[in-house]
Protein backbone atom coordinates (compact mmCIF):
# COMPACT_ATOMS: atom_id res chain seq x y z
CA UNK A 1 0.00 0.00 0.00
CA UNK A 2 1.55 3.49 -0.29
CA UNK A 3 0.08 5.85 1.97
CA UNK A 4 0.36 9.73 1.46
CA UNK A 5 2.23 11.59 4.34
CA UNK A 6 2.74 15.22 4.75
CA UNK A 7 5.38 15.20 7.73
CA UNK A 8 9.27 15.07 7.51
CA UNK A 9 11.33 12.18 6.18
CA UNK A 10 13.16 11.92 9.63
CA UNK A 11 10.68 10.19 11.63
CA UNK A 12 9.78 7.58 9.31
CA UNK A 13 13.62 6.94 9.67
CA UNK A 14 13.79 6.89 13.21
CA UNK A 15 13.93 3.78 14.83
CA UNK A 16 11.28 3.95 17.83
CA UNK A 17 8.49 4.33 14.96
CA UNK A 18 9.09 1.01 13.43
CA UNK A 19 6.97 -0.71 15.53
CA UNK A 20 4.16 1.49 14.98
CA UNK A 21 4.29 1.69 11.40
CA UNK A 22 4.51 -2.65 11.19
CA UNK A 23 1.13 -2.35 13.42
CA UNK A 24 -0.26 -0.83 11.05
CA UNK A 25 1.07 -2.24 7.75
CA UNK A 26 2.77 0.80 6.33
CA UNK A 27 5.60 -0.21 4.16
CA UNK A 28 5.45 2.53 1.44
CA UNK A 29 5.35 6.25 1.49
CA UNK A 30 4.14 9.36 -1.09
CA UNK A 31 5.97 11.97 0.50
CA UNK A 32 5.43 15.48 0.38
CA UNK A 33 8.67 17.48 -0.03
CA UNK A 34 10.17 20.19 -1.07
CA UNK A 35 12.14 21.39 -3.92
CA UNK A 36 15.03 22.18 -1.20
CA UNK A 37 14.44 18.87 0.80
CA UNK A 38 14.67 16.77 -2.24
CA UNK A 39 18.19 17.54 -3.29
CA UNK A 40 19.41 17.06 -0.27
CA UNK A 41 17.91 13.51 -0.58
CA UNK A 42 19.66 10.15 -1.00
CA UNK A 43 18.32 7.27 -2.26
CA UNK A 44 17.67 4.17 -1.08
CA UNK A 45 18.68 5.51 2.80
CA UNK A 46 15.23 4.50 4.06
CA UNK A 47 13.96 0.89 5.22
CA UNK A 48 10.79 1.68 3.63
CA UNK A 49 9.65 2.55 -0.17
CA UNK A 50 9.13 5.89 -0.45
CA UNK A 51 8.23 7.97 -3.16
CA UNK A 52 7.66 11.92 -3.48
CA UNK A 53 5.14 14.27 -4.17
CA UNK A 54 3.92 17.81 -4.97
CA UNK A 55 0.80 19.48 -4.29
CA UNK A 56 0.40 22.63 -6.48
CA UNK A 57 -2.46 24.97 -4.94
CA UNK A 58 -2.73 28.46 -6.60
CA UNK A 59 -5.72 30.32 -8.10
CA UNK A 60 -3.30 31.68 -10.67
CA UNK A 61 -3.14 29.12 -14.22
CA UNK A 62 -0.08 30.45 -15.06
CA UNK A 63 1.73 29.90 -12.14
CA UNK A 64 0.80 26.42 -11.99
CA UNK A 65 1.61 25.59 -15.63
CA UNK A 66 5.13 27.13 -14.92
CA UNK A 67 5.38 25.05 -11.50
CA UNK A 68 4.25 22.12 -13.82
CA UNK A 69 6.93 22.41 -16.28
CA UNK A 70 9.92 22.76 -13.32
CA UNK A 71 8.35 20.01 -11.04
CA UNK A 72 7.49 17.22 -13.60
CA UNK A 73 10.38 15.65 -13.75
CA UNK A 74 11.27 15.71 -9.96
CA UNK A 75 8.13 13.80 -8.66
CA UNK A 76 6.36 10.84 -8.71
CA UNK A 77 3.07 12.32 -8.21
CA UNK A 78 1.92 15.59 -9.01
CA UNK A 79 -1.46 16.69 -7.18
CA UNK A 80 -3.43 20.13 -7.40
CA UNK A 81 -5.73 21.95 -5.20
CA UNK A 82 -8.07 23.93 -7.55
CA UNK A 83 -8.99 27.37 -5.65
CA UNK A 84 -11.21 28.89 -8.51
CA UNK A 85 -13.30 27.46 -11.55
CA UNK A 86 -10.53 28.07 -14.14
CA UNK A 87 -7.99 26.32 -12.51
CA UNK A 88 -10.13 23.32 -11.67
CA UNK A 89 -10.41 23.03 -15.41
CA UNK A 90 -6.93 23.71 -16.41
CA UNK A 91 -6.06 20.87 -13.88
CA UNK A 92 -8.77 18.42 -14.86
CA UNK A 93 -7.18 19.07 -18.93
CA UNK A 94 -3.58 18.96 -17.97
CA UNK A 95 -1.72 15.75 -18.40
CA UNK A 96 0.93 16.61 -16.29
CA UNK A 97 -1.47 16.75 -12.89
CA UNK A 98 -2.17 13.54 -12.07
CA UNK A 99 -4.21 14.08 -8.54
CA UNK A 100 -7.04 16.54 -8.22
CA UNK A 101 -7.83 17.40 -4.70
CA UNK A 102 -11.16 17.98 -4.00
CA UNK A 103 -12.06 21.67 -2.49
CA UNK A 104 -15.63 21.38 -0.99
CA UNK A 105 -15.46 25.22 -0.88
CA UNK A 106 -15.66 25.48 -4.35
CA UNK A 107 -19.29 23.82 -4.11
CA UNK A 108 -21.33 22.15 -6.96
CA UNK A 109 -20.93 25.01 -9.66
CA UNK A 110 -17.24 23.64 -10.27
CA UNK A 111 -17.63 19.84 -8.71
CA UNK A 112 -20.11 18.11 -10.85
CA UNK A 113 -21.00 15.44 -13.13
CA UNK A 114 -19.70 17.11 -16.13
CA UNK A 115 -16.44 17.58 -14.12
CA UNK A 116 -16.31 14.49 -13.17
CA UNK A 117 -16.89 13.21 -16.92
CA UNK A 118 -13.91 15.33 -17.94
CA UNK A 119 -11.51 14.03 -14.94
CA UNK A 120 -12.68 10.41 -16.09
CA UNK A 121 -11.53 11.14 -19.60
CA UNK A 122 -8.67 12.61 -18.63
CA UNK A 123 -6.91 9.60 -16.38
CA UNK A 124 -7.12 11.72 -13.02
CA UNK A 125 -7.20 10.19 -9.74
CA UNK A 126 -9.41 12.38 -7.35
CA UNK A 127 -8.21 12.81 -3.77
CA UNK A 128 -10.49 13.14 -0.70
CA UNK A 129 -9.28 14.76 2.30
CA UNK A 130 -10.93 12.46 5.13
CA UNK A 131 -9.34 14.91 8.24
CA UNK A 132 -12.73 16.08 8.82
CA UNK A 133 -13.58 12.85 10.56
CA UNK A 134 -11.12 13.14 13.17
CA UNK A 135 -12.76 16.31 14.94
CA UNK A 136 -15.67 15.77 17.34
CA UNK A 137 -18.52 16.96 15.49
CA UNK A 138 -17.92 16.71 11.42
CA UNK A 139 -21.46 17.50 10.25
CA UNK A 140 -20.87 20.48 9.05
CA UNK A 141 -17.55 19.89 7.15
CA UNK A 142 -18.50 16.75 5.63
CA UNK A 143 -21.75 18.13 4.42
CA UNK A 144 -20.38 19.95 1.03
CA UNK A 145 -18.14 17.03 0.38
CA UNK A 146 -20.93 14.54 0.66
CA UNK A 147 -23.08 16.68 -1.71
CA UNK A 148 -20.27 17.07 -4.11
CA UNK A 149 -19.09 12.89 -3.87
CA UNK A 150 -23.22 12.66 -4.74
CA UNK A 151 -23.21 14.68 -7.88
CA UNK A 152 -19.89 13.95 -9.00
CA UNK A 153 -21.42 9.94 -8.99
CA UNK A 154 -19.55 8.70 -11.93
CA UNK A 155 -18.98 4.74 -12.73
CA UNK A 156 -14.99 4.23 -12.46
CA UNK A 157 -14.16 6.82 -11.07
CA UNK A 158 -11.15 6.43 -9.24
CA UNK A 159 -10.22 8.03 -5.75
CA UNK A 160 -7.23 7.81 -3.42
CA UNK A 161 -8.36 8.50 0.34
CA UNK A 162 -6.01 10.50 2.68
CA UNK A 163 -6.24 12.26 6.73
CA UNK A 164 -3.30 14.47 5.69
CA UNK A 165 -1.26 13.28 8.44
CA UNK A 166 1.52 15.57 9.45
CA UNK A 167 3.08 13.14 12.61
CA UNK A 168 3.48 9.46 12.20
CA UNK A 169 0.57 8.70 14.92
CA UNK A 170 -2.10 10.30 12.58
CA UNK A 171 -1.33 7.91 10.22
CA UNK A 172 -4.03 5.02 9.85
CA UNK A 173 -3.87 2.04 7.39
CA UNK A 174 -5.51 1.39 3.94
CA UNK A 175 -8.33 -0.39 5.17
CA UNK A 176 -9.01 2.12 7.89
CA UNK A 177 -9.13 4.80 5.02
CA UNK A 178 -11.30 2.78 3.14
CA UNK A 179 -13.79 1.83 6.04
CA UNK A 180 -14.06 5.63 6.59
CA UNK A 181 -14.48 6.43 3.00
CA UNK A 182 -17.43 4.26 2.87
CA UNK A 183 -19.33 6.45 5.15
CA UNK A 184 -18.97 8.99 1.82
CA UNK A 185 -20.60 6.07 -0.05
CA UNK A 186 -16.67 5.72 -1.89
CA UNK A 187 -16.38 1.81 -2.55
CA UNK A 188 -13.33 0.11 -1.72
CA UNK A 189 -12.74 -0.95 -5.42
CA UNK A 190 -12.60 2.73 -6.71
CA UNK A 191 -10.34 3.65 -3.75
CA UNK A 192 -7.49 0.69 -4.16
CA UNK A 193 -4.45 1.24 -3.38
CA UNK A 194 -3.19 -0.32 -6.35
CA UNK A 195 -4.03 2.74 -8.12
CA UNK A 196 -1.81 5.32 -6.68
CA UNK A 197 0.76 2.39 -7.31
CA UNK A 198 0.26 1.56 -10.61
CA UNK A 199 0.43 5.35 -11.57
CA UNK A 200 3.47 5.74 -9.99
CA UNK A 201 4.86 3.16 -11.58
CA UNK A 202 4.09 4.62 -14.91
CA UNK A 203 5.13 7.90 -14.04
CA UNK A 204 8.66 6.16 -13.04
CA UNK A 205 9.11 4.90 -16.72
CA UNK A 206 8.23 8.44 -17.99
CA UNK A 207 11.27 10.16 -15.68
CA UNK A 208 13.81 7.25 -16.94
CA UNK A 209 12.90 8.07 -20.45
CA UNK A 210 10.94 4.69 -21.11
CA UNK A 211 8.08 6.19 -22.20
CA UNK A 212 8.67 9.14 -24.73
CA UNK A 213 4.97 9.75 -25.37
CA UNK A 214 1.56 8.44 -24.67
CA UNK A 215 1.33 5.01 -26.47
CA UNK A 216 4.80 4.17 -26.78
CA UNK A 217 6.57 2.11 -24.15
CA UNK A 218 10.62 1.57 -25.19
CA UNK A 219 11.37 -1.74 -23.50
CA UNK A 220 15.03 -1.56 -23.85
CA UNK A 221 15.45 -5.09 -25.75
CA UNK A 222 17.41 -4.79 -29.95
CA UNK B 1 -43.98 -17.31 16.93
CA UNK B 2 -40.49 -18.48 15.24
CA UNK B 3 -38.23 -15.21 15.28
CA UNK B 4 -35.62 -15.69 12.74
CA UNK B 5 -31.80 -14.94 14.79
CA UNK B 6 -30.06 -11.60 13.44
CA UNK B 7 -26.90 -11.86 11.25
CA UNK B 8 -23.56 -10.66 12.53
CA UNK B 9 -20.14 -10.37 12.68
CA UNK B 10 -17.09 -10.78 14.40
CA UNK B 11 -14.98 -8.52 14.48
CA UNK B 12 -10.88 -8.97 15.35
CA UNK B 13 -9.17 -6.10 16.78
CA UNK B 14 -5.68 -5.69 17.96
CA UNK B 15 -4.15 -3.16 20.48
CA UNK B 16 -0.64 -1.65 20.50
CA UNK B 17 0.35 0.33 23.79
CA UNK B 18 -1.03 -0.23 27.14
CA UNK B 19 -3.88 -2.43 27.62
CA UNK B 20 -6.78 -1.13 28.69
CA UNK B 21 -10.17 -2.34 30.05
CA UNK B 22 -12.60 -4.20 27.60
CA UNK B 23 -15.58 -1.89 28.48
CA UNK B 24 -13.18 1.35 27.51
CA UNK B 25 -12.87 0.47 24.45
CA UNK B 26 -16.45 -0.43 23.88
CA UNK B 27 -17.80 2.36 25.59
CA UNK B 28 -15.06 4.39 22.94
CA UNK B 29 -16.92 2.37 19.92
CA UNK B 30 -20.09 3.67 21.12
CA UNK B 31 -19.53 7.13 21.51
CA UNK B 32 -17.68 7.57 17.80
CA UNK B 33 -20.74 5.09 16.52
CA UNK B 34 -23.21 8.08 18.28
CA UNK B 35 -21.35 10.49 16.62
CA UNK B 36 -21.29 8.60 12.79
CA UNK B 37 -25.05 7.34 13.14
CA UNK B 38 -26.46 9.08 16.17
CA UNK B 39 -28.28 6.73 19.27
CA UNK B 40 -30.26 4.72 17.16
CA UNK B 41 -27.29 3.49 15.07
CA UNK B 42 -25.49 2.41 18.62
CA UNK B 43 -28.33 0.45 19.52
CA UNK B 44 -28.87 -1.17 15.89
CA UNK B 45 -25.11 -2.10 15.73
CA UNK B 46 -25.37 -3.94 19.45
CA UNK B 47 -22.14 -4.06 20.11
CA UNK B 48 -20.72 -6.77 22.69
CA UNK B 49 -16.91 -7.59 23.64
CA UNK B 50 -16.25 -11.07 23.89
CA UNK B 51 -12.72 -11.93 24.29
CA UNK B 52 -9.53 -10.52 25.20
CA UNK B 53 -6.45 -12.27 25.25
CA UNK B 54 -3.08 -10.97 24.32
CA UNK B 55 -3.97 -7.73 22.92
CA UNK B 56 -6.83 -9.20 20.86
CA UNK B 57 -10.27 -8.29 21.38
CA UNK B 58 -13.27 -9.78 19.42
CA UNK B 59 -16.04 -7.76 19.12
CA UNK B 60 -19.60 -8.56 18.01
CA UNK B 61 -21.95 -7.03 16.14
CA UNK B 62 -25.17 -6.75 13.57
CA UNK B 63 -24.46 -7.59 10.38
CA UNK B 64 -25.85 -4.35 8.72
CA UNK B 65 -23.93 -1.92 10.83
CA UNK B 66 -20.87 -3.75 10.22
CA UNK B 67 -19.20 -0.96 7.58
CA UNK B 68 -20.35 1.83 10.71
CA UNK B 69 -18.29 0.28 13.59
CA UNK B 70 -15.16 -0.65 11.37
CA UNK B 71 -15.47 3.23 10.64
CA UNK B 72 -15.58 4.13 14.42
CA UNK B 73 -13.00 1.68 15.05
CA UNK B 74 -10.93 3.64 12.62
CA UNK B 75 -11.30 7.02 13.72
CA UNK B 76 -10.54 6.18 17.52
CA UNK B 77 -7.91 8.01 18.81
CA UNK B 78 -6.19 7.32 21.81
CA UNK B 79 -2.99 8.43 23.26
CA UNK B 80 -1.91 5.39 25.16
CA UNK B 81 -3.43 2.72 22.76
CA UNK B 82 -4.25 2.11 19.12
CA UNK B 83 -6.63 -0.25 17.57
CA UNK B 84 -6.55 -1.64 14.01
CA UNK B 85 -8.88 -4.25 12.84
CA UNK B 86 -7.37 -7.49 11.67
CA UNK B 87 -10.15 -9.67 10.25
CA UNK B 88 -14.19 -9.13 10.18
CA UNK B 89 -16.08 -12.63 10.26
CA UNK B 90 -19.23 -14.44 10.29
CA UNK B 91 -18.40 -16.93 12.38
CA UNK B 92 -16.52 -16.92 16.17
CA UNK B 93 -14.83 -20.31 14.79
CA UNK B 94 -12.34 -18.63 12.02
CA UNK B 95 -11.62 -15.46 14.25
CA UNK B 96 -10.14 -18.51 16.46
CA UNK B 97 -7.96 -20.60 14.04
CA UNK B 98 -7.07 -16.97 12.11
CA UNK B 99 -5.67 -16.25 16.05
CA UNK B 100 -4.25 -19.41 16.46
CA UNK B 101 -2.38 -19.02 13.09
CA UNK B 102 -1.43 -15.20 14.27
CA UNK B 103 0.23 -17.27 17.75
CA UNK B 104 1.77 -19.85 16.09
Amino acid sequence: MVTSYFGSLKDINSKKNEEYLHFRGINSFLIEINDDEIKNLELGETYYQTFYRKTIISDNDMEIKKTLQKYRKKYHIIAGVPLNAKTAALLARDNRVDMIRINPSLGLSVFNKRYANRVLENGKILEIDLSNFQNKYFANKVRPLMRILKSMKVQKLSFHLTNLPTNIEELRSDKALIAVGRLLEISGNSAATSIISDRIKQNMKKIEGKIPFPGVELDGSK
Amino acid sequence: MVVNNERKRYILIEILGEKPDIRKIINECKNKISLIDGQIGVAKAAIYGIDFKNNLIIIKTNHLMRETVEAAIALLNDNSWKVETRLVSGTIKKIKTHIDTIKQ
